[in-house]
């Protein structure tokens, strides 16, 4: 690509936005005289000092993963690591801008009447979008195994019609545009990315609709924390993730929220009603972030990461001491066969729970049957974590489907949904979120973001509002 | 019990009674054998135990003193220090695990509190008082504690042989506390050495188990843990009994064939020993049928067949000397018969021969008495012959006695034709009939009628103021039996003997033929007259007959 068409990708960066081509004409002829008058003070420029930052296309982007990822499915987010993957290769219909706010990228929601929305997508026919609306509408069923449904509920009546989705809104709900970025509710394909193989390198999407990323080819290799580091520190790997490198890394000026929360939920029909009584005073999330998670994370002591919180004041921790041991029980606490993290996580409580008389047996389950065990309420314990949408009350619809409180939605969220102001709402809906906590049947544990390290050679590294690094925005310096 | 069934049981005692002295001496002798063999496998499973615990307790001894001086260790003390994260420090202890095969490995700071542990990484921040007390033992050798691990169903303790390691990081004091958990790999492990069941346990709860034993057990607690902790080394007793019941079931088996041997020996030895006994015995019936000439056709050798031999001797000398004695006694008898003939001819001989020489001393003299004389005289003459002819007529009735004509009989019948002849008895005296009904014998009817008939006249004779007279006739052992008593002065004992002879008689007049006419007639129909009763209180004569034709009665 010429010089010119870099530097309009770098000048310009809504032309990669994806507004609708009318906008676009109208932006692109504005700015034209500036382009040109940029051109010629970045020609009286050094060379040199340019070509540093510069974006360039090309290259093969090299990303040390400490752990395999099992699928690409945005559905199954097992780590925030998984979901940037994920994006890569199924893009999320729009992207949040912590500054920019909502961005379309494959899809634009509009609202043609006030009860109803629809979705343009771009860049795909008829057949997309009913791929899309067939895939929301499996989400939405009873039996699905996803709590990110609870991002479609105030949709109704969703259909496909020549490349748009119309809906109707059962009631009033402002945050349905951020609520649509979440990457659960996104393509399964059609990326900035390909993966003509599972094991293959990404290649990339040279029709991405809002244009090809900058890397020529993104290579994942995994291997165990030790050897992801390794491979960054001796510069094999361009990024990092998902593990700690050897050298300490400087503090990143914005670092990403931490809104992958992990829950414990229980079924109180098996555990038994005095277990959230002992749950609160016997699992320490300090003490879980401290010693058992071994990415950076916070402890939760609200219903919803403090991310979302604001900073509203915490209830006191109810750890009063050892409390009188009950009568022993026997539970079975299910988590992900995959994550290590869970399997330390779940450990640590069998270990507190012994210590008050309860007899919890471990069982790794495939993270399909997770899910399927989830919806279907076959479970005593079980650790679940999520991507929550940067929006509390969003987000609280999101855990109160993890909670198995399908049936609070309609009620909560048309009081949230009544309120237009957004300060407010998400106020209310903290409110509500501090409320709820001691009611839902599910222990907040901790929040995490994703732990990206990126080597100096890598350029552009930013993270969307979902703490997501976009990685369709990177780029390699020449050096 | 027959000669046959003594035999046998003899030889069957004889393959038994051995077999059942020795058989419980054996089973003594066989059980504590295998006793003793049992109790040296025992005592060989214990010295493997004591020694492969010994070894574990050196191994782990051995592995902690490496592991605390070396460089892996100070490596992690470092990182510890350094603070690093604590995955790296959780893989750095299972890493240590692994390479010195330590089932435990915790990693406690001063206080007891654990950093790290292997077995148990969610224990982190928790004390551990049980660990930490090894630390306060100052002997380096291993001890056995409980150990909390993680299991299928939850936490649980576990044995261990675990010993402690002071570990120094500049200021930093750690102690390192590592061993091997006793589970069931480890009993496993004795089980295969030493062919027991092992249980490792308390006496609360067992903890690891291996290998198979079948009660009834043996058991013996090896004393190499603790005294709290004991393992336990179980050998079946089914073996000692299974291989006592082989034996004994061999043996037994043996001792069948044995006793089945001496049974069939037995009933061939019998059979040969007791055949001519049987053939004797069988000589010695017939002798008494009547037979007297019996032969035994017998093979014997020995003693038995001397028997045979004198036996066949015997019966011929004694068919001779009874033919001899028979002719003799016919000789007497017909001696007797005419010297009582003579008797009793001579009797009336004499009167009328006094009457005729009166007769011819009267004509002889003119007696003017001699038509009176010669007519009293005819009268005694007349009389004696009448007398002379009773007399042959009766010893002619004697002699020619014909052979009963034998009849289908009703002898309720013919003994009620009897009794109607004596309808009227004489004053004082009363017959009572006590008869079987449907009695029924081979018999000449004339000949019995005249038997019975003779019964009842003598015995209302013998009852000359009276009395009672029973007549019975009844069924016994398939002969027809009558029977005549009376309330008589009975039959002397030392008349009994002669009273069926020819003019044998008690009576001051009769012939004394009656009863042995009677007796004569009932030996032709094959049966028997007999006289019984007390002396002085009756007599019975008792007339028995085959109620089926005999060959005798036949002849």
């Amino acid at each position: 690509m010429s010089l010119s068409g870099a530097l309009s990708r770098e000048i310009d960066p809504t032309l990669r936005s994806g507004h609708s081509p009318a906008r676009s004409a109208h932006v692109s002829s504005t700015r034209s005289a500036a382009r040109a008058l940029l051109v010629l003070s970045l020609f009286l420029t050094t060379s040199d000092a340019l070509a540093a930052g510069r974006p360039r296309y090309g290259g093969t982007l090299r990303v040390a993963l400490a752990s395999p990822v099992a699928e690409a499915d945005p559905l199954s987010i097992d780590r925030p690591e998984t979901a940037a993957l994920a994006a890569l290769l199924a893009p999320p219909l729009c992207r949040l801008d912590p500054q920019r706010g909502v961005v379309p990228t494959v899809a634009e929601l509009t609202h043609p009447q006030p009860n109803r929305v629809q979705l343009l997508l771009r860049g795909g026919g008829p057949r997309r979008a009913s791929d899309l609306a067939a895939r929301w509408s499996t989400l939405s069923q009873p039996g699905a195994f996803s709590p990110y449904r609870a991002l479609l509920a105030p949709l109704r009546g969703i259909t496909a019609a020549a490349g748009t989705i119309d809906a109707a809104l059962a009631f009033p709900w402002p945050d349905l545009d951020r609520s649509l970025c979440h990457p659960a509710l996104g393509f399964t394909d059609g990326g900035p990315y390909t993966a003509p193989t599972p094991r293959a390198p990404y290649l990339a999407n040279l029709s991405f609709p809002e244009g090809r990323p900058f890397p020529d080819r993104l290579l994942l290799t995994t291997g165990d924390d030790r050897r992801s580091a390794r491979l960054f520190a001796t510069r094999q790997a361009d990024l990092l993730f998902g593990a700690a490198p050897d050298e300490a890394q400087p503090p990143p000026a914005a670092p990403a929220p931490a809104l992958f929360a992990t829950y414990l939920v229980y079924r109180s029909a098996h555990a038994g009603t005095e277990l959230r009584t002992v749950l609160e005073q016997s699992v320490d999330a300090q003490d879980l972030v401290q010693r058992f998670v071994t990415a950076p994370a916070v402890p939760m002591t609200q219903l919803l990461p403090p991310a979302l919180m604001g900073g509203a004041a915490a209830p006191p921790a109810a750890f009063s001491g050892p409390a009188p041991r009950a009568p022993a029980r026997e539970l079975t606490l299910l988590y992900d066969a995959a994550l290590d993290e869970h399997r330390a996580v779940a450990e640590r409580i069998q270990v507190r729970l012994h210590d008050r008389g309860y007899k919890v047996a471990l069982k790794p389950v495939p993270r399909a049957e997770l899910g399927a065990r989830w919806a279907t309420g076959d479970f005593d314990l079980l650790l679940q974590s999520l991507l929550l949408p940067p929006a509390p009350a969003a987000a609280l619809a999101v855990t109160m489907e993890l909670a198995g409180r399908h049936d609070l939605l309609a009620v909560e969220l048309t009081g949230l949904g009544s309120i237009a102001d957004g300060a407010a709402r998400d106020a209310r809906a903290r409110e509500r979120a501090a409320s709820l906590r001691a009611s839902l049947p599910l222990l907040p544990l901790y929040a995490r973001a994703p732990e990206v390290s990126a080597s100096p050679t890598l350029q552009g590294l930013r993270s969307d509002a979902f703490g997501l690094p976009m990685l369709d925005q990177v780029f390699l310096s020449q050096e | 019990m027959r000669l046959k069934t003594r035999l046998l049981l003899s030889f069957v005692l004889l393959a038994l009674v051995p077999i059942a002295i020795v058989l419980p001496e054996a089973r003594a002798q066989l059980r504590a054998t295998l006793e003793q063999e049992l109790d040296k496998r025992m005592r060989s499973a214990e010295t493997a135990t004591v020694a492969d615990i010994d070894q574990r307790k050196r191994d782990v001894r051995e592995t902690m003193d490496r592991l605390s001086d070396s460089e892996a260790m100070e490596r992690f003390a470092k990182e510890l220090h350094a603070n690093l994260t604590p995955s790296r420090l959780s893989a750095t202890a299972q890493q240590l695990i692994r390479v010195r095969l330590l089932s435990v490995l915790s990693v406690l700071d001063e206080k007891g509190i654990t950093i790290l542990s292997g077995h148990l990484p969610a224990r982190r921040g928790d004390p551990d008082p049980d660990l930490f007390a090894v630390t306060k033992v100052q002997d380096p050798d291993p001890k056995v504690v409980l150990v909390e691990v993680r299991g299928d169903s939850g936490l649980k303790k576990m044995p261990a042989l675990v010993t402690a390691r002071q570990v120094e990081y500049g200021e930093m004091k750690l102690w390192v506390v590592g061993g091997v958990l006793l589970d069931e790999s480890v009993a496993q492990h004795l089980a295969d050495l030493t062919g027991t069941k092992v249980d490792i346990s308390t006496p609360a709860a067992s903890y690891a188990t291996a290998g198979k034993a079948l009660p009834p057990l043996i058991e013996r607690q090896v004393p190499v843990l603790s005294s709290e902790v004991t393992t336990t080394l179980a050998l079946s007793r089914a073996t000692v009994a299974e291989a006592e019941r082989v034996v004994l079931a061999a043996v037994l088996a043996f001792a069948a064939l044995g006793v089945f041997l001496a049974l069939v020996l037995a009933l061939w030895q019998s059979r040969v020993i007791t055949r001519p006994v049987e053939a004797l015995t069988e000589g010695a019936r017939r002798v008494a049928a009547g037979d007297l000439g019996a032969k035994v056709e017998a093979s014997a050798q020995g003693e038995v067949g001397a028997l045979v031999e004198t036996f066949n001797r015997m019966t011929s000398d004694l068919r001779r000397t009874t033919d001899n004695l028979v002719a003799a006694e016919r000789v007497a008898a017909w001696q007797e018969v005419a010297r009582r003939l003579a008797h009793e001819i001579k009797n009336p001989l004499t009167p009328i021969r006094m009457s005729l020489e009166t007769l011819q001393a009267a004509s002889a003299d003119n007696n003017p008495r001699f038509p009176a004389l010669f007519k009293e005289s005819a009268a005694v003459v007349l009389e004696e012959v009448d007398r002379l002819k009773r007399i042959v007529d009766e010893f002619t009735r004697f002699a020619r006695l014909p052979k009963p004509q034998l009849q289908d009989l009703d002898l309720e019948d013919l003994v009620k034709q009897v009794c109607t002849l004596y309808a009227a008895p004489p004053p004082g005296i009363s017959l009572e009939p006590a008869l079987e009904t449907g009695l029924h014998a081979q018999g000449d009817r004339d000949q019995l009628t005249q038997v019975l008939v003779n019964l009842v006249k003598n015995a209302q004779e013998a009852m000359p103021g009276g009395g009672k007279i029973w007549v019975r006739a009844r069924s016994r052992d398939g002969q027809a039996v009558i029977e005549v008593e009376d309330t008589g002065p009975g039959v002397k004992p030392e008349d009994r003997t002669r009273i069926f002879e020819p003019y044998f008689t008690t009576k001051g007049a009769g012939t004394g033929l009656g009863l042995a006419i009677a007796a004569r007639v009932c030996q032709e129909h094959g049966g028997t007259l007999e006289v019984d009763g007390e002396p002085g209180k009756g007599a019975i004569f008792r007339v028995t007959i085959p109620r089926q034709a005999s060959a005798a009665s036949a002849a």
